[in-house]
């Protein structure tokens, strides 16, 4: 099976509901609760989570567990010497797609083209 | 129906029982179509990109007149609020009006919120709430705190958006005249 970008961020998403629906269950929301608009709602779900800003959080954490394997495995930010993503990406590191990008436009800039 | 067409060009949108979805994690109500002629819009932060999109299809390609109502009136089974909601719905527009998302977004398109608003008011006969909540909000909006680091004061809105919100009201007057 081809392992795109689309079937990436459809296992990311339920990664995502997963963690949510996690931390939804731990923490008690019975005496107050503020959805993403700030209106304060009585009987929330987990679904009033979705939107809200400190939950983007959970989008790009990484564990050492399975869920977060195959990640690291297909991501096309992953350098071809290191298993790992760097997390402090210089400009001298290659392959990671956003460091070339980067290359890309100081090269661009320095010769003028943008 | 013109906002059929809307539907079928994206997978990510779905009508039933004359409620459009729009998918983000879980299927978010975005739109309900009251006739041929209106639709209410929720409005909701979360899904801001989604509803400048759909207020611009609304405007170049249908002949359709929106107002925006709050996204708690979308659950049916349950409104879970005390508030009655015509100050519910003055309420949720000025309050989106402040934030980022839709104030830059609807002065980069050209849309008049502040008519909007003046129309909706003037079709649910609640226009005598607009400064009672006006002048509850402006409390918030132009609060600030010392910061001891920096020694300055540090405010939670823009100054551009504080000044604005200040002769708001005067605003609104101005439009429910020239109407």
């Amino acid at each position: 099976m081809y392992r795109d970008r689309s079937w990436r961020r459809y296992k990311q998403d339920l990664i995502f509901v997963k963690r949510i629906k996690r931390q939804f269950s731990k923490s008690s929301q019975w005496w107050y609760f503020l959805n993403s608009n700030g209106d304060e709602i009585e009987h929330p779900r987990w679904i009033d989570l979705v939107g809200c800003k400190h939950i983007n959080f959970f989008k790009c954490d990484k564990t050492d567990k399975h869920s977060s394997k195959i990640k690291n495995k297909y991501s096309l930010n992953r350098t071809k010497r290191q298993y790992y993503r760097p997390k402090h990406s210089d400009n001298y590191t290659t392959g990671c797609r956003e460091s070339d990008k980067r290359l890309l436009f100081l090269i661009l800039r320095e010769n003028g083209f943008k | 129906m013109d906002l059929n067409k809307l539907v079928l060009q994206n997978s990510d949108f779905r009508i039933s029982n004359d409620i459009i979805f729009h998918k983000k994690l879980i299927w978010i109500p975005l739109a309900k179509i009251i006739n041929k002629k209106l639709v209410y819009i929720f409005l909701d932060p979360k899904s801001s990109k989604v509803i400048i999109k759909f207020i611009k299809y609304l405007q170049k390609n249908t002949n359709y007149k929106f107002y925006f109502i709050s996204p708690l009136l979308s659950d049916p089974h349950n409104v879970r609020t005390k508030l009655e909601t015509n100050e519910l719905n003055i309420e949720n527009y000025l309050k989106n009006y402040v934030r980022p998302e839709f104030y830059d977004e609807f002065e980069r398109i050209g849309f008049d919120f502040i008519q909007n608003l003046v129309d909706f008011s003037n079709k649910t006969k609640s226009y005598n709430l607009i400064n009672k909540i006006l002048e509850k909000m402006n409390k918030d909006i132009q609060d600030s705190y010392y910061d001891h680091y920096s020694k300055k004061y540090v405010f939670f809105y823009s100054k551009e958006v504080r000044e604005r919100f200040s002769s708001l009201f005067r605003e609104i007057q101005l439009k429910n005249l020239l109407k």
